[in-house]
């Protein structure tokens, strides 16, 4: 049944120690000397003229001079501008060339699925058109958190028969774990589920990174056995060349509301792939709090469910599942008290 | 033959084959550096190309330009071993240590190809391009003078050997 989420940040904590040390020494040591707690690791936080931050959960420490942690702000080690460049030199293989396009979009990806988040000095081009940043002052690494299993209850809500699931969209404000469940049902689609779904060949477009965290062109998450990934394309263009080149049973995409990405789900619904993605919002009866485009596929009844999460008990509650299938644009079925009445409950409690 | 007559014709031989060598030697030292020039340029455009269409990181485009036969294919197998464990400015200055004390390189095109580590992977694919481009025309120019220089010497120094060997046997008997 795979990992549980703390295990799993144990595994991710121990990879990222190894990474550390090959780029820089003392953050080796320090994350090393989290010991047991190197699993609720969440962020590493470097500035420049600043000591570095080590988050686990609500808790901040300091690296110090020999790579020890500390709480107290002022015994931490304070790293030097250029200490920080050689620190995201080596985050990015000697090559800034190579993540130019990553940089761009103020991240890159690193082994393991994680996540080096850049500030700096911003070089513009032709107006408005970002070309580099430079000048890094700042450097977060997030740790990547693969959460397996948390789609196992929600699963059952959306697929038709054991080949093939219905349009479905997940529906939350941000940070209640949509992405987290839909990586997980696209797994579970992918490698299929004993008894309940065959798994199928998923066409993932993972634009910003944040599913499948391609290195290299390897996922670095587990997205399943079916599935192929187009890493940093554009949604839209990304699902017409799914469509095209892949043949997928079901494309899933993160975030739809941009402009493009309604007519692109037109097209993919009326090929007959399946599709299953995101958008931001607050869900109300109205879907006043929904991006246009993602409004709009709704009410033109692109959708036949919608999976509502929210962050009452923590991240990736799952508040509501909507059937659309039938009359009714917000006919609320029994598959809501039913998953309560399974006890559902969020997968990081925290 | 007498013997003395014998040995005479034997060190005659011998330092005219020595200093022959010599000459020879002097002379390939001016063709290996054009050779050596005119290798590393054409590893150095594998090397822009790697970064222009695969965008591939520096240790994979060292690799690649150091692939298959020619006196500077060394340095950039040593420049991609040393950039796996160290930043790229010191793994390239590494490798031109190494060459400064392996190849027919001299020290002009040594300090114009050092100058490229400073900005080895620093900045984005414009900007090494620029710099990969600017080193090559700065070899360029060297390794037209170079190619003067051989044209002009490697004649000369093939003949001078031989000359010189054959005026020292004259002289000796």
């Amino acid at each position: 049944m795979g990992y549980t989420a703390e295990e799993n940040r144990k595994r991710t904590g121990d990879e990222l120690a190894e990474f550390l040390g090959r780029v820089n020494q003392r953050l080796y040591k320090a994350v090393r000397n989290l010991g047991r707690e190197r699993g609720s690791l969440q962020e590493i936080r470097l500035r420049a003229e600043r000591p570095v931050s080590l988050y686990l959960g609500n808790r901040e420490l300091y690296v110090t001079e020999d790579g020890g942690l500390t709480e107290q702000y002022r015994e931490g080690r304070i790293y030097e501008k250029k200490e920080l460049e050689a620190i995201f030199s080596a985050i990015s293989e000697n090559s800034l060339y190579a993540y130019q396009d990553e940089i761009k979009n103020g991240y890159i990806t690193i082994k393991g699925g994680h996540r080096v988040g850049i500030a700096g000095k911003v070089v513009l081009e032709n107006g408005n058109e970002i070309r580099h940043i430079k000048d890094i002052s700042a450097l977060n690494i997030r740790v990547a958190g693969q959460v397996k299993n948390c789609g196992y209850k929600v699963l059952p809500y959306i697929i038709k028969n054991d080949r093939d699931i219905y349009n479905t969209l997940i529906v939350s404000p941000p940070g209640c774990g949509k992405t987290t469940l839909l990586r997980d049902l696209t797994r579970l689609l992918s490698d299929g589920v004993e008894k309940l779904f065959r798994g199928v060949n998923v066409g993932l477009v993972d634009e910003r990174s944040e599913i499948a965290a391609c290195y290299k062109g390897i996922p670095q998450n587990d997205v399943g056995r079916r599935t192929d990934v187009l890493d940093g394309c554009p949604k839209a263009r990304g699902m017409l060349m799914l469509l095209r080149a892949m043949s997928p049973q079901i494309i899933v995409t993160d975030e739809i509301g941009g402009s493009g990405d309604g007519e692109a789900v037109k097209n993919v619904a009326n090929a007959g792939v399946r599709l299953l993605t995101t958008a931001h919002g607050y869900c109300d009866e109205g879907w006043t709090d929904l991006r246009r485009e993602a409004r709009e596929l709704i009410e033109e009844g692109i959708f036949q469910k919608i999976v509502v999460l929210d962050n009452s008990r923590g991240p990736g509650t799952v508040k509501d599942i909507m059937d659309l299938t039938r009359q009714g644009k917000t006919n609320r079925t029994s598959a809501i008290s039913a998953i309560k009445a399974q006890g559902a409950r969020p997968w990081n409690p925290e | 033959m007498e013997p003395r007559i014998m040995v005479k014709i034997i060190g005659g031989a011998l330092i005219i084959g020595s200093c022959t060598l010599s000459g020879m030697t002097a002379a390939a030292s001016y063709r290996d550096r054009v050779a050596a020039i005119r290798d590393f340029r054409r590893r150095l455009k594998i090397m822009a190309d790697e970064i222009r269409f695969r965008k591939g990181i520096l240790a994979d485009a060292l690799k690649k330009a150091g692939e298959g036969d020619g006196p500077a294919g060394s340095f950039f197998r040593e420049a991609a071993v040393y950039v796996e464990t160290m930043d790229a400015p010191s793994a390239w200055d590494l490798a031109c240590d190494g060459e400064e004390a392996s190849t027919a390189m001299k020290e002009e095109e040594i300090q114009a190809i050092r100058w490229l580590g400073k900005q080895l992977g620093m900045s984005d694919v414009e900007g090494q391009l620029e710099d990969i481009e600017r080193v090559d025309s700065r070899l360029a120019m060297i390794e037209e003078k170079a190619e003067e220089l051989r044209a002009k010497n490697e004649p000369l120094f093939k003949r001078i050997g031989l000359l010189a060997g054959a005026a020292i046997v004259i002289l000796l008997i």
